[in-house]
């Protein structure tokens, strides 16, 4: 247990220092390793995990999906379903925003990615706010939240990674996330509506559209429905692994990219360098998350966590209520995806002895990722928002996000109240 | 785009280039494969021959090629937390030695993969279908592992950059 706890505050000691994560993780876990068995075991261990990470077909899923994501970005169809949601919500006080958080959760039904979701929506969201005489802080704060729902809905690049790490069908993991991705949309724009309630300048009404123009507006966003249905059906139904709806979903979404007139050579490339570039970076900390993982599970930290959590069989709630405040202040201050690449070997087997379902905590997992892109100081979809919409402050888009915040957190108690809402759907699966 | 000239920019010139198109190409084929396999096998009945293993070897490339380019933006996962309130002078210092720990990190790393590849060569192993040299991916690793070392290097001679915090008044 002492030397697990010695390697976390090296870890967060060079992190701290600026050291990049991966490095930082690779480092403690060399060392570790080292001391625990020794320097020549440590040497090759290194090696092995990065080369047999290299060389993992299951984890060619990840570069699939961000790959599909960033086309999907391209092919703007964020255009079409943001408008959708205006035709029937627009003449509502705080529809624009509301319309923001729906079409954000269209969107992440194709798009893996929180970042992605934000940086879309900004573009196309926020012209049409200002337009209305939105506040900067609603705007901004609908934006940041509802792109945290590209990860929440599948295909989903943190599930994914979670799939990987707990050894649980990703496919799985996907379709739990649907029903509270529907919640989080609700909960969204309860947010919204309280906004407004609160302070109707906040968001004022815009115009109302016919019943013809709704139809037309609906008609348009069928590629999304194709696409989602494409991937996640297949994936739902087991026609795909995970992997192959990936690459099915980057290939739908390459034509309908192509179809549009959206690709040029140039921009064919820069979409393929972006993905290949992201996936580079996902997959240093992946390695040294794992090279980590492999000194943790040297020491005791693992089964001592387990002792630990077994002495709370009797009321398992308290543990599962424990973590979440851990995962909640954790994100504030740290990058997500470190977080939980440090954190899941840990809490999992904790949460599995408990009697939990792997997909449920995959769902948590993600939930408390969310709460930590849009908490300060370093939520990351922030500071998207932040850096392309050029005249916001930091601290207006945190004012405006906070009641979001506040939604994302009951959803977290929502989901570990009733866990039915996440286990329900990939009951069917086989 | 007028930035001022980086300190050994040559690196770049002749790195990022060729490495973006070899990381786009590889990116391409792994969709395409993918597609094409599923195709072949839902309704041709016929999957692609190797497409397991090429996934696989495609994989591997597209993560190391792609790992010079992430270095030399600059765009490894870090703690920017403090960046706001970093006096200059303490940020120099931690650039630089981020930067050097990457190095040895990195230049390690490189020289160990070589080691592995120089003993598969001598084994001689090879893909179970194809039969294609592993040596040559892993000596290939083992390169692009050298060059993000390197990058990082050349790194450590040029201005820090203090993530968000520039552009706000650009």
């Amino acid at each position: 247990m002492i030397e697990a706890l010695a390697g976390f505050a090296a870890f967060l000691a060079l992190a701290f220092l600026r050291v990049p994560m991966a490095f930082a993780m690779g480092i403690v876990g060399f060392v570790g390793f080292a001391y625990k068995v020794n320097l020549n075991a440590a040497a090759a261990m290194i090696g092995q995990t990065a080369y047999e990470t290299g060389l993992a077909y299951t984890l060619s899923v990840i570069p699939l999906f961000i790959l599909m994501g960033n086309f999907v970005v391209r092919a703007r169809m964020s255009e079409e379903l943001y408008n959708a949601a205006y035709t029937f919500l627009g003449h509502l006080r705080g529809g624009l925003a509301m319309s923001t958080v729906i079409a954000s959760g269209g969107f992440g039904s194709i798009c893996g990615s929180s970042i992605a979701t934000a940086a879309t929506f900004a573009k196309v969201a926020y012209p049409s706010m200002r337009k209305f005489g939105y506040k900067d802080s609603l705007a901004a704060g609908s934006i940041a939240a509802g792109g945290t729902l590209g990860i929440l809905i599948p295909p989903s690049v943190i599930m994914v990674i979670y799939g990987i790490m707990t050894e649980t069908n990703i496919g799985k993991v996907f379709i739990a996330g649907i029903l509270p991705g529907i919640a989080a949309v609700l909960l969204l724009c309860l947010a919204v509506v309280w906004i407004t309630w609160r302070d109707p300048a906040a968001g004022p009404p815009g115009e109302r559209s016919a019943p013809g123009q709704r139809l037309e507006a609906v008609k348009r966003v069928w590629p999304v429905v194709a696409l989602f249905v494409l991937v996640i059906g297949g994936i739902y139904g087991g026609v795909f692994t995970a992997t192959e709806g990936a690459g099915i979903g980057a290939g739908g979404a390459f034509v309908f990219a192509l179809a549009r007139r959206a690709l040029t050579w140039k921009v064919l490339i820069e979409v393929l360098i972006e993905s290949a570039r992201t996936t580079s970076m996902l997959f240093m900390i992946l390695i040294g998350a794992l090279i980590f993982a492999n000194f943790i599970n040297y020491t005791t930290m693992p089964a001592d966590l387990k002792d630990f959590a077994g002495q709370f069989k009797a009321t398992p709630w308290l543990v599962i209520a424990a973590i979440c405040v851990i995962y909640v202040v954790l994100g504030t201050a740290m990058e997500e995806l470190s977080m939980i690449l440090l954190t899941v070997p840990l809490f999992f087997p904790m949460v599995t002895a408990l009697g939990y379902e792997p997909v449920w905590f995959g769902i948590i997992v993600v939930i408390v990722v969310q709460i930590g892109l849009i908490s300060p100081p370093v939520g990351m979809n922030i500071f998207v928002v932040k850096n392309l919409i050029r005249h916001l402050s930091i601290s207006t888009v945190f004012r405006g996000v906070s009641p979001f915040t506040v939604a994302l957190v009951a959803l977290l108690a929502i989901i570990v109240a009733f866990p039915q809402l996440a286990t329900y759907l990939p009951g069917f699966m086989k | 785009m007028n930035e001022p000239r980086q300190p050994l920019d040559w690196f770049d010139r002749m790195v990022v280039p060729t490495l973006g198109y070899v990381a786009a190409a590889v990116m391409f084929c792994l969709m395409a494969l993918t597609c094409v396999d599923v195709i072949g096998r839902y309704f041709l009945n016929r999957p692609v021959w190797g497409g397991f293993e090429l996934t696989e070897m495609m994989l591997a490339a597209l993560i190391f090629a792609g790992l010079p380019l992430v270095t030399l933006r600059n765009d490894h996962v870090t703690v920017d937390l403090f960046d706001p309130v970093t006096p200059d002078w303490l940020f120099r210092i931690q650039h630089v030695v981020a930067c050097t720990t990457g190095f040895v990190c990195t230049a390690y790393l490189s020289w160990r993969l070589w080691l592995r590849a120089e003993h598969m060569d001598r084994a001689g192993e090879t893909t179970a279908q194809l039969k294609i040299k592993l040596a040559y991916l892993t000596y290939s690793m083992s390169l692009l592992m050298a060059f993000t070392a390197a990058a990082l290097l050349v790194l450590a001679f040029r201005r820090a950059q203090r993530h968000f915090v520039d552009e706000a008044d650009a």
